[in-house]
């Protein structure tokens, strides 16, 4: 919407935009139009966002670059020729698109079922009517399969959920920054995955805060660290419950906070904590005793303590338990007595859930979804028609709709979902901003919009506000937002119907009658009104109100009160305390003497999980896969700096250049999550090396278990990432046709590669 | 122990006190490269030039307000110099943009102006640069400008006026004889079209004038003309003041100390001071940057701020070379470093302003630290 923070130069307009994308600091962004041209000419941080600050990422600087870029899909497209790789599409119709699509659903669902229809989308955008309102609602009123969307966060949030219920900290990490005396990052590399934080954490430590960064990587947020710990992956739930017995045996528990507030506490110190003295975590962990030790005295010092986890954790076979165990820190020591103490991975559940508390967004009575797979195994649902639950689909999936994800570049077993999305009797759809790896292998590719072009709300996970924005300029081409698909689908399908709203609502009408409820559902809301987001753009959620005073209320848990020891996690076979069990293909994993280095696919400092890889300036600052690897690792394979390595296991492989990093865990290595496949010599991610497995609860993917060995790659494969990656495409060929002495002349791969040589002398040897 | 209701406070009323008003002030503009034409040249002293550059229709508008400078750069001179905008913008042609540039001794660029006809040749024309310029109060204005210094102040008065703001203003402007004032009858109309019921006054002090010449005005230097005439008189007071300082860096150094010790209020102070190659460069901090790309938004010459690898240092610590970043050839930025090349910086500070996170200074370190180990 329209600002008068500031001055608009003449003839131009000023907009508040929320950046839509996958991050926990969900940016208000300030946006200039050049009204003569409708063209947005300038993004900049909102300087009275409270949490932007101004300033925005390296990535959302060059948002424009997102917008207005020449990947980008504008008009609907159907194949034409076979699909996969090197696929070819030509232009039709939004008309023609849009009856392709709900012909064939009518035909599948006439035929197979309507659960042989199957969704599939995720956070491509944060944007609650685009990422959750009208497509839940046509999905259910088609009945078709569902989808456990819990590709990201399950096991951390059903580890939160299992223990505090819908409750979390009152204060981000950016609020308690100012007060607290001791911060730990768990796991929270935040300069590259929320960097909002940091200008808080660094006031804070000039003011004298302690900042305890755990994590087995180096990372450029560790380098700020006051003190940097390095667990070996994996181990983290032995750590922590290795200091709540330092904290215990030397008699510096809140025993009156876990009588009070919590339940199950004496099975926890009585029974499980003397399982974990320092020299057994120190022989699990590979952290020194007196570390352990002195860690733990230092977390006791203070009940000012805020520890920030965060999703890395979640992705290890062993995840729910190692989560649960470091989110029960703060209870040993009763640092949740204070505003500014506690444990939290972000806020997500209460943010998103209280905003679904009504069934008014997904309408769940406009039918029943009979079968659901789990998105994590997508492989195998398409590829072997198996379900979540492990049981044969019959039908198999015949439709499969794709939208706010990429799924052949973000699932785990790359080959194994690849190999789905060939099958010839499946019809692929996809709604996409960008040619992604997963439009090669659509029917039709329908155009997506980007958030300039969109109104919406984004309820942030990683801090407490609600930000809102109206489209800045028109959709680009014929691309038309995700409600707005919805709709027209719902009418092709002839499921409007008269008295009913559910198809016809609008999307400000779906933020003004359902989100903004004023706190009839959803507690954070309460006071809060329609016309505040018009005025100022973004909103703090009702943190302070006395429904959430859990403290004096009970905590929204079965037992009403912190769930230390959880009942339904022993109905699902699952320790109801906190425990350290050794991670499958992990640290501990007999499969080591094999695959002896751990892969951690972390999130890289450029994109956002498979957004932004089209921007031309961050694809220039990661325009290669990296592998991290430690010195001695590295010199054990003869890989220098620079070499270009195989990462393989039983299951794929894959293709990245070494990097060394003194301090880096001995066998541990780290790659970029979600490299755009096509852009890596091979064709896939190191996604292609990981498992459909899921995590020991909450139905996680395990991006981080992950055993495989590396070496150097053949020079033949050298040779042919020059031309694949972005490099290659974009420089030696680029600069074979722009040579004066070329011109007009198409190459091959040779001659180009010869170029290339002649050009940067020694490049292959 | 306190019990748990009174600790459990309501960080909601908290955090709504903090939220901070906006603005209206911040720039609106980040830094726009254009190439341009120098379309006219004046003399408008025996050494000083009124240029005008001319963009073209299509490009990108310079957004600037009044204080702001840009760098120019001109053909054959390896590095871009750095002008205020002489004029308030909306007093000029939206692709139009005139400076005021004195031949310096030894000055590349104010030589190449004053070597022959330039009009008609290409320059690239950056900016808006820095954040000097006029403050939304309605205390009394006191401008003192020295040399070239004139140009940004000419336009910040200029702006002022077309505004028609409530507020005195007194212009001192330091020069050598006579022969070094220019823009007098500008001035003059000025004060004419200043808002009726506010006093605009502009002083000329000349420091060289020969004692027997036909001058009356004041002589001496200007900041001591300031101090001895009106400061000390109670012309002005300090209570109801704003100053803008433009020039030479001893003339603002000067003035500054003088206000500061009758009382002015640091931030009641703004100035332009003229920094060039002989001041220290400012420093990345690798450990502080969390590489935002908000100083590369404001990055006025293209190779002062780099993404850089592979350093080598001499025996000493200075670095003697790099490498850039570049695509398929090196690992990405993340392992390497940002770094600003102290031979092509162009002193303009605009990268100290803009980091949020206090990465970037001219008291840091400069041996790089990066993630990675080089082979």
């Amino acid at each position: 919407m329209q600002t008068d923070k500031m001055k608009a130069p003449e003839g131009h307009s000023i907009h508040h935009v929320t950046c839509p994308h996958d991050c926990p600091d969900s940016c208000s962004m300030l946006v200039t139009r050049d009204d003569s041209t409708g063209k947005a000419v300038r993004v900049q941080g909102d300087p009275t966002h409270p949490i932007t600050r101004g300033y925005l990422c390296n990535k959302v600087n060059h948002y424009l670059d997102l917008v207005y870029n020449e990947n980008r899909v504008l008009y609907p497209h159907k194949r034409v020729g076979p699909k996969g790789p090197g696929a070819k599409f030509e232009r039709i119709t939004w008309d023609e698109a849009l009856d392709t699509i709900t012909d064939n659903f009518k035909s599948i669902i006439k035929e197979y079922g309507s659960e042989a229809v199957q969704p599939y989308s995720y956070s491509g955008t944060m944007g609650m009517v685009g990422y959750w309102t009208m497509d839940y609602r046509f999905w259910n009123k088609m009945q078709a399969a569902g989808l456990i969307q819990s590709i990201c966060i399950y096991a951390a949030m059903w580890a939160g959920l299992h223990t505090y219920g819908l409750a979390h900290p009152n204060m981000s990490v950016h609020e308690a920054a100012e007060e607290a005396d001791l911060m730990i990052l768990w796991g929270a590399n935040l300069v590259s995955t929320g960097v909002h934080a940091i200008p808080f954490i660094r006031e804070a430590k000039e003011r004298g805060m302690k900042l305890i960064v755990i994590d087995p990587r180096v990372t450029r947020t560790t380098m700020m660290a006051d003190w940097h710990i390095q667990p070996r992956p994996g181990t983290d739930a032995a750590l922590a419950l290795g200091m709540m017995k330092v904290i215990v045996d030397k008699g510096l528990h809140d025993l009156d906070f876990l009588k009070e507030q919590t339940n199950g506490w004496e099975a926890l110190l009585e029974t499980k904590l003397p399982d974990y003295p320092l020299d057994k975590v120190e022989k699990i962990t590979g952290v020194p005793a007196a570390e352990i030790e002195k860690l733990a005295l230092e977390y006791a010092s203070t009940k000012k303590s805020f520890i920030r986890a965060n999703y890395g954790l979640n992705r290890h076979q062993n995840a729910g338990q190692m989560c649960r165990a470091i989110l029960i820190l703060p209870c040993i020591t009763g640092a949740w007595r204070e505003p500014c103490g506690g444990a939290c991975f972000g806020n997500l559940e209460e943010m998103w859930f209280r905003c679904m508390s009504s069934d008014k967004l997904h309408r769940p009575d406009l039918g029943t979804r009979k079968r659901a797979i789990n998105m994590v195994q997508i492989g195998r649902a398409l590829a072997d028609d198996i379900d979540a639950d492990g049981n044969k689909m019959d039908p198999p999936i015949k439709s499969i709709f794709i939208y706010n994800s990429d799924p052949a570049n973000c699932a785990p077993n790359t080959n194994n979902v690849r190999k789905g999305l060939m099958r010839d009797d499946l019809f692929v759809a996809v709604h996409e901003t960008f040619w992604t790896d997963t439009c090669q292998y659509a029917d039709i590719v329908i155009p997506a919009d980007t958030q300039l072009e969109r109104m919406d709300m984004v309820a942030t996970y990683g801090n407490w506000y609600f930000t809102m924005n109206k489209p800045v300029i028109e959709p680009l081409g014929e691309s038309v937002r995700n409600s707005e698909l919805f709709r027209m689908l719902a009418k092709k399908m002839g499921y409007v119907e008269e008295g009913d709203n559910a198809f016809t609502q609008t999307d400000e009408e779906i933020i003004r009658d359902v989100l903004c409820d004023e706190g009839e559902n959803n507690l954070l809301m309460e006071g809060i009104k329609y016309e505040d987001f018009e005025n100022i753009g973004f909103v703090r959620a009702n943190t302070g109100t006395e429904r959430r005073n859990f403290l004096k209320n009970g905590w929204p848990t079965p037992s009403e009160k912190i769930d230390i020891w959880c009942e339904a996690l022993k109905e699902e076979g699952v320790d109801p305390l906190p425990s350290y069990v050794p991670e499958i293909e992990g640290q501990e994993d007999p499969k080591r003497k094999e695959y002896p280095l751990q892969i951690l696919s972390s999130a890289t400092h450029y994109f956002i999980g498979d957004s932004f890889q089209s921007v031309p300036r961050l694809q220039a600052m990661m325009s290669r896969p990296t592998i991290e690897l430690n010195p001695e690792d590295a010199k054990a394979r003869g890989l220098e700096d620079g070499d270009l390595c195989r990462l393989y296991n039983d299951r794929g492989e894959t293709y990245a250049y070494a990097v060394m990093i003194d301090g880096l865990l001995p066998g541990v290595c780290s790659t970029q999550k979600q490299f755009k496949g096509s852009n890596t010599p091979s064709g896939v991610n190191v996604n292609a090396l990981n498992s459909e497995m899921l995590t020991d609860f909450g139905t996680s993917p395990t991006f981080y278990s992950v055993l495989c060995e590396v070496e150097k790659a053949s020079d033949e494969m050298r040779k042919k990432a020059l031309l694949k990656e972005w490099g290659g495409k974009q420089g030696y060929i680029k600069m074979w046709r722009e040579d004066p002495l070329n011109q007009g002349i198409e190459a091959t791969d040779d001659e180009i590669l010869a170029y290339a040589e002649k050009q940067n002398p020694g490049i292959f040897s | 122990m306190a019990t748990a209701q009174k600790n459990f406070h309501d960080p909601f009323d908290h955090y709504i006190r903090k939220l901070p008003e906006p603005n209206r002030d911040i720039q609106t503009t980040r830094v726009t490269v254009n190439s341009g034409v120098i379309t006219n040249v004046e003399n408008l002293t025996y050494d000083t030039y009124k240029v005008v550059i001319t963009c073209s229709d299509d490009a990108p508008q310079i957004m600037f307000k009044a204080g702001q400078y840009a760098t120019i750069k001109v053909p054959g001179c390896r590095k871009p110099r750095s002008y205020s905008f002489a004029k308030a913008p909306e007093n000029e042609n939206p692709n139009e943009h005139t400076f005021f540039i004195r031949l310096v001794h030894g000055g590349k660029l104010s030589s190449w102006i004053a070597g022959e006809n330039r009009e008609g040749e290409h320059v690239i024309i950056s900016g808006p640069l820095g954040k000097f310029g006029m403050d939304p109060s309605s205390k009394t204005m006191v401008c003192i400008a020295g040399g070239s210094g004139m140009s940004g102040i000419n336009a910040i008065v200029e702006h002022a006026c077309n505004l028609q703001v409530e507020r005195d203003c007194y212009f001192f402007y330091g020069a050598r004889t006579q022969a070094d004032l220019y823009l007098q009858e500008e001035m003059q109309d000025l004060q004419r079209r200043w808002n009726k019921n506010y006093t605009f006054k502009f002083i000329p002090v000349l420091s060289e004038e020969a004692e027997d010449s036909d001058w009356d005005g004041p002589r001496g230097f200007v900041t001591e003309h300031f101090k001895e005439e009106y400061l000390n008189k109670g012309e002005v007071s300090v209570n109801d003041m704003k100053a803008y300082f433009c020039g030479p860096p001893p003339m603002i150094d000067l003035g500054v100390k003088n206000l500061q010790e009758a009382g002015l209020d640091e931030s009641d102070i703004y100035f332009d001071k003229f920094e060039d190659s002989r001041s220290p460069a400012p420093v990345v901090d690798n450990t502080k940057c969390v590489l935002c790309d908000e100083c590369l938004m404001v990055k006025p010459v293209p190779n002062c701020l780099v993404e850089a690898t592979n350093f080598q240092t001499n025996g000493g610590g200075k670095i003697t070379s790099f490498q850039l970043v570049q695509p398929a050839y090196t690992s990405g930025l993340y392992y390497n470093s940002l770094f600003i090349d102290e031979n092509e910086c162009i002193r303009c500070f605009a990268c100290v302003e803009a980091c949020p996170h206090d990465a970037i200074s001219v008291d840091y370190d400069k041996t790089p630290k990066t993630l990675r180990k080089y082979s």
